[in-house]
């Protein structure tokens, strides 16, 4: 039989990492399969460049509500009973994750069932059938949602970032969305989301676990050949969502009493900017070092319980965050004196070599650390970086990228991320008889 | 309250051990302490679990939350390990430190790269036979900890856990929490952190797991180094006696939430009994249903599951956010009486028996699960074995054995409900019976 895979990167990753291949179906999908042999399960997740930041006012929440009706039948399991009992039949765990710029799904069973599997998850991914009704009652499952996210001790917090640090299009980081969008999402809606966003050329199949490269890329491309090419999703040109144009500086109502500061600048985009992420990596886990003097200053010797400075990669809404829990009663104290830190750090002179390269074997050790378990690489890692870095090129010369950063290039960060770059901060205490500020 | 059919165990199929993993090895150190260690060798990564008895029910209502405090303190330097040099140490190995208290017992974790390994293990023992208690870094943990407590009173999803222990275990000796109260963490002196290291830091209260590359005879030698000076000896622990409920009961806490939280909890078997694995296959079948008839058919909830505990004396429980408390409740508490009264299809049971394999099978892919399934049922049913057979010895279990064994065991509910009492109607809200 004729292979339908058009392209074949053999990309192991290093000594320690999870190794993995990946190829991609005439039809566009990537197919990624990371063999680990130590317990006979396998872990199969759809990863779709969607979410959030694809959305309108008018239509935020619905990428959200797509994932909820992933869930509630297709052509092939045509009802929740049915759908029910094939998990059953097959042990499957599933669930689904939306985030601001991904959507994923992911199921976990024995892997002797594995081609049952993927056959599950063709059909999930090919055919959700939108029922009215269905739609109806999960509405209100989502609403549900909804109100416990509004009694989270952080919901004021995420509030007060959304509105401030993606001031243009604040719906587009946040996955749950409205209510009145909720509300009135009805199937056109959702045929909608899968035309434009649901396709192959827009997703990547990861298979990670106890198989062999031959099934795996054998059973993808048996199963998932018939998904139709769609070649509609904008997902690539959509524009930056994160927006800081001068310093602010806001108060926010802490419900728990707890004292928490954070400040954030823009960072620079994977897309746009792929260059700058290496540095920004290696700069944000200098800051984790507690023997170094960002900890010491701050914590040790400081009033925070914690801190951390980090860069968060993404395509869209990437940042630079400075942040950690404090006392209320030093919440003042703590954003001057991590104001007047952030300064300090922006000089080079901050650093030391010694200090980079461990910050740099520190990134090694943690992607070991955090790629352990297959369930790991399927479903936490791999996802992530093919959706938000667009391929695993990035991934997979990660490590060796950053080897090459030099002090030079942290330098060169902080002039162009950091220096003189205008920053919102955001004290979280207990504003009861203030009025708020 | 018990029932009095306490005997009328079901009677489970022949023990399989087709689950048990081979490559297990069991020692002691020099001084007693037992070690569990499963070489796994498909990565470089390593998994240490230190299992501390004692936990909250051997200590008292005012020093409830010690044994947490004191293990926190001790970890964060020792003599020869000043607080500048562990940390220098953790910045170098990124070493992973997880920790969990409970009723029971404590845990400490470590996930490593193997190189690591003997470096931070002779650090960590260190810590734990002569820490530093440096007062600045008391004092950093006891505002850590406090901080945490605040964080759980005022988080719905967190506190209507313990809002039900007010109606399910009024004066038990398990209502003394692990991590303590505001006013006994505040209260905790370094003297009362040296006293408790000094009585849970024995050989006798202690068991290790491990799960990792590192063969057995390299690992003793590992171990023994850090943890060989361990004094002899433990503490013997009282029993710990069995909830009575004597009426279904209900506590009501007034918040301006959006949705309403809800617990309840019911008795379940104690650790031993031979009711335990089946009561338990029945409270995830339960989970299940609890998804179909709340979630999937009556739209009532985001999240809602069901389960039980295993320490020595253990429960059942359900949960459920709901904007509509009374009608959840009532469904959830009919669920629990539809299972007794008329045994679920078997299709159901075996659906979450593959399910439950599946759990079990991706539990053992992670080190730090398998240090904690070994050490947890080594110390809840004296053997390991059982953490990995257990749900294949389900498999033979009968939807009409999952009514009885519930039927023995289910009697009065302690519900616990956080709700905005002006959009909720209070006089709606009772004691559903369970049974």
């Amino acid at each position: 039989m004729k292979s339908l895979f058009l392209l074949i990167t053999v990309a192991l990753s290093s000594a320690f990492a999870a190794e993995f291949q990946v190829r991609q179906l005439e039809n566009g999908l990537t197919v990624i399969v990371s063999p680990d042999h130590i317990s006979p399960v396998v872990t199969i997740c759809i990863a779709v460049k969607t979410g959030a930041t694809c959305e309108t006012p008018e239509t935020n929440g619905l990428a959200h509500f797509y994932e909820h009706m992933f869930f509630k039948g297709n052509e092939a399991l045509p009802d929740q009973t049915a759908y029910n009992r094939r998990l059953g039949e097959l042990g499957i765990l599933q669930n689904g994750t939306t985030y601001p710029e991904r959507v994923q799904y992911f199921i976990t069973l024995g892997s002797d069932e594995f081609e049952n599997g993927m056959t599950f998850m063709f059909d999930a991914i090919t055919s959700p059938l939108f029922d009215m009704e269905e739609m109806e009652r999960e509405r209100e499952v989502i609403m549900n949602e909804y109100q416990r996210g509004l009694s989270s001790p952080f919901y004021n917090l995420t509030m007060a970032n959304q509105e401030v640090l993606f001031s243009d299009a604040p719906w587009r980081i946040s996955a749950i969305g409205v209510p009145e969008v909720i509300e009135a999402a009805a199937p056109p809606a959702m045929h909608d989301f899968q035309h434009i966003y649901y396709t192959p050329d827009n997703s990547a199949l990861i298979i990670a676990g106890d198989v062999d490269y031959d099934e795996a890329f054998r059973l993808a491309e048996e199963q998932f050949s018939g998904w139709e090419y769609g070649g509609r999703s904008n997902y690539d040109s959509l524009s930056m969502s994160i927006s800081i144009d001068r310093d602010t500086t806001v108060y926010v109502d802490s419900p728990t009493g707890a004292g928490y500061i954070s400040v954030v600048f823009e960072g620079p985009s994977i897309s746009t900017d792929p260059g700058d992420s290496y540095p920004a990596d290696v700069w944000g886990s200098y800051l984790a070092l507690m023997s170094r003097e960002f900890f010491t200053d701050l914590v040790t010797n400081g009033p925070f319980i914690n801190i951390y400075g980090s860069y968060y990669t993404q395509r869209f809404g990437p940042s630079i965050t400075f942040a950690g829990l404090i006392p209320p009663d030093r919440a003042e104290e703590g954003l001057a004196l991590l104001l007047d830190e952030i300064d300090q750090l922006q000089d080079i002179d901050y650093y030391d070599q010694e200090g980079i390269q461990l910050a740099k074997d520190e990134l090694h050790r943690h992607r070991i650390l955090a790629e352990e378990t297959s369930y790991d690489v399927a479903v936490e890692s791999i996802p992530f970086w093919w959706v938000v870095a667009g391929s695993l090129e990035y991934y997979e010369t990660y490590l060796d990228s950053l080897s090459a950063v030099g002090m030079e290039d942290i330098e060169a960060f902080l002039d162009e991320w950091l220096t003189g770059r205008p920053r919102a901060a955001f004290v979280m205490m207990p504003l009861e008889g203030e009025g708020g500020r | 309250m018990r029932k009095a059919l306490l005997l009328l165990a079901v009677s489970l199929p022949a023990v399989s051990t087709a689950q048990i993993p081979p490559d297990v090895s069991e020692f002691s150190l020099s001084n007693g302490i037992p070690v569990i260690s499963r070489t796994v060798a498909n990565n470089e990564i390593e998994g240490v679990s230190l299992f501390i008895i004692g936990g909250s029910s051997a200590l008292s209502e005012q020093t409830q939350g010690l044994e947490r405090f004191a293990l926190e303190c001790a970890v964060m330097g020792s003599e020869d390990y000043p607080g500048p040099v562990w940390r220098d140490l953790m910045d170098r190995t990124q070493a992973q430190w997880t920790s969990s208290f409970n009723y029971d017992y404590s845990r400490y974790h470590l996930k490593c790269i193997s190189e690591d390994l003997a470096q931070l293990l002779v650090a960590f023992g260190d810590c734990l036979l002569n820490p530093e208690l440096d007062p600045q870094a008391l004092e950093q943990v006891r505002i850590s900890t406090v901080q945490d407590l605040q964080d759980k009173r005022t988080d719905p999803d967190s506190w209507v856990w313990l809002v039900a222990n007010d109606a399910f275990m009024p004066g038990h000796t398990y209502r003394k929490l692990p991590d303590g109260t505001e006013e006994t963490v505040s209260s905790f002196t370094e003297d009362d952190v040296r006293t408790m290291l000094d009585i849970r830091i024995r050989a006798g209260s202690l068991l290790i797991t491990h799960a990792g590359p590192t063969a057995p005879e390299e690992l003793r030698e590992i171990l023994e180094a850090a943890f060989g000076d361990i004094p002899a000896g433990g503490q013997e622990y009282p029993p710990v006696g069995p909830f009575t409920v004597d009426a279904d009961t209900l506590v009501i806490q007034q918040r301006e939430v959006p949705t309403a939280y809800v617990v309840v909890k019911f008795n379940a078997p104690p650790q031993g009994h031979p009711d335990l694995l089946p009561f338990r296959m029945a409270l995830t079948v339960i989970d299940d249903l609890l998804w179909q008839v709340l979630r999937t058919d009556n739209a009532l909830t985001y999240a809602t599951y069901a389960g039980a505990t295993t320490y020595r004396e253990n429960w059942g429980y359900m949960y459920v956010s709901t904007p509509e408390p009374a009608r959840a409740c009532s469904l959830m508490a009919g669920v629990l009486r539809g299972m007794i009264d008329d045994p679920v299809d078997g299709g159901l049971v075996e659906g979450t028996i593959e399910k439950s394999l599946t759990r079990m099978r991706l539990t053992a892919a992670s080190k730090a699960d398998q240090c904690w399934m070994m050490g947890s049922y080594q110390i809840s049913t004296g053997d390991w074995r059982n953490a990995f057979t257990e749900v294949e010895n389900a498999s033979g279990i009968t939807s009409e054995e999952l009514s009885a064994v519930l039927e023995r065991w289910i009697g009065n509910g302690g519900w616990g409900i956080i709700a905005d009492t002006t959009s909720v109607n209070p006089d709606r809200l009772r004691p559903w019976p369970l049974n």
